[in-house]
């Protein structure tokens, strides 16, 4: 029986702490706390760019038993400091033979409404996992991820109550060594907002936000266009 | 007509320079302006995700480095080709950083397009997207998340024709390029 003692959460958002990928990846991880696992936690962006730290993420990810990649999706795909995270772990793997079975999986966010625009990111990550010769448990997708905005799940309180329960179940199976069970990622990907309402509601979210900045009526200047 | 070769080879991926030479002749023997950014080295932050280019200072991006005149390039070309190692079906992050720092050039408000919601266009004209994966030996699973990629991002930034094509290692580097300029031919007659 292979051990399952220490879970990595990786944190791939630029906003850190206050990112939504922290939000569900802070979730899962109290509750992985709670069945006993030592958690340790990394923010990528911080770690791709200097040598000392860039050795620093590759010990996190060596001692780990379990790997929790959350993250946001940029441009149907996963963050530029993930991707080099990604190729500088594999780069790493390859230089050895790694003698210890290790998990790993994905949580893709995104701030469309739908979850399902997240399965490309999910997919380059399985393949990732699939190269560095990780066992591959699940991947989780999220969509409607503004209306979380950063903030705690507990605090979000019933708007994500099914996200919340899904992230239960996978805890359990994955403390155990198990895959995520499909009913966590189906609960987990349900949808928690009605899009027509994220849709509109989004638009008016962003012209406040401008009108805040004084440039409510220059939102769609187009300073590139060859024609000024 | 202008074409934009974003060339997102990786440290260690010197031997790109042969293909990436005879697409550059290919296009400017059918009369396309071209320009080819080596990626690896201009400099280029990591977007912050803060969203000030869309309610703070619309169309562009607050990072005062070589992004923002990648994503004027981006905006001001017909066709763009996205030259990359494929990277776990993805794109390498070289070519990703500049990828990221597209989003100035799109609207924050959502629309439906195809069944989803994405963000409305900033500009009314858009670039073509061929999209160039390179590959050590073949491998379905990654390939097929390649090109499955490379849609998604035409229906995101609005391309009016998009292709994808990969190149494995293993390939006759003459069938490739023969290859490629029957989609250029394609891409020539839609754009």
């Amino acid at each position: 029986m292979s051990n399952n003692n220490k879970a990595l959460l990786l944190i791939g958002s630029p906003k850190g702490e206050n990112s939504t990928s922290a939000s569900l990846g802070n979730h899962l991880t109290s509750r992985l706390e709670e069945l006993g696992m030592k958690i340790e936690k990394g923010f990528i962006h911080r770690l791709v760019n200097r040598e000392e730290t860039i050795q620093d993420l590759i010990r996190k990810v060596d001692s780990a038993d379990l790997i929790i990649l959350s993250f946001p999706l940029y441009v149907d795909s996963l963050p530029a400091p993930v991707i080099k995270a990604m190729e500088l772990i594999k780069e790493e793997r390859n230089k050895f033979e790694s003698k210890k079975s290790q998990n790993f999986i994905a949580i893709s966010n995104n701030g469309f409404p739908e979850a399902s625009q997240n399965i490309i990111a999910l997919q380059i990550c399985r393949i990732f996992s699939r190269d560095c010769g990780f066992v591959w448990k699940g991947g989780i997708v999220v969509g409607g991820g503004g209306a979380i905005n950063g903030i705690p799940l507990q605090e979000r309180g019933g708007m994500v109550r099914n996200v919340i329960k899904g992230l239960d179940i996978a805890a359990h199976a994955l403390k155990d060594g198990k895959d995520i069970p499909q009913e966590a990622i189906d609960l987990i990907s349900k949808k928690f907002i009605p899009y027509t309402f994220y849709r509109v509601f989004g638009n008016l979210g962003w012209r406040l936000q401008a009108r805040k900045y004084g440039v409510k009526k220059k939102i769609k200047d187009t300073p590139y266009s060859l024609t000024i | 007509m202008k074409a934009l070769l974003l060339n997102g080879s990786l440290k260690n991926d010197n031997d790109f320079n042969m293909i990436c030479s005879s697409i550059v002749e290919l296009l400017e023997r059918d009369g396309f302006e071209v320009e080819q950014i080596m990626l690896k080295d201009i400099e280029v932050a990591a977007c912050q995700g803060c969203f000030e280019c869309w309610v703070k200072t619309p169309g562009q991006c607050k990072i005062d480095d070589d992004g923002r005149e990648v994503a004027r390039k981006m905006v001001q070309s017909n066709l763009i080709i996205h030259f990359s190692p494929i990277i776990f079906g993805g794109y390498s992050s070289e070519l990703k950083k500049v990828l990221d720092r597209f989003i100035p050039t799109i609207l924050p408000f959502f629309t439906k397009r195809n069944g989803e919601t994405h963000h409305k266009y900033r500009y009314k004209s858009r670039s073509s997207i061929i999209a160039i994966g390179v590959i050590d030996k073949p491998d379905e699973e990654e390939e097929a998340t390649f090109k499955e990629l490379v849609y998604r991002n035409s229906l995101n930034m609005g391309a009016p024709v998009h292709e994808a094509l990969v190149y494995n290692k293993t390939q006759n580097e003459e069938d490739f390029i023969s290859g490629f300029s029957n989609i250029l031919k394609r891409v020539e007659a839609k754009t």
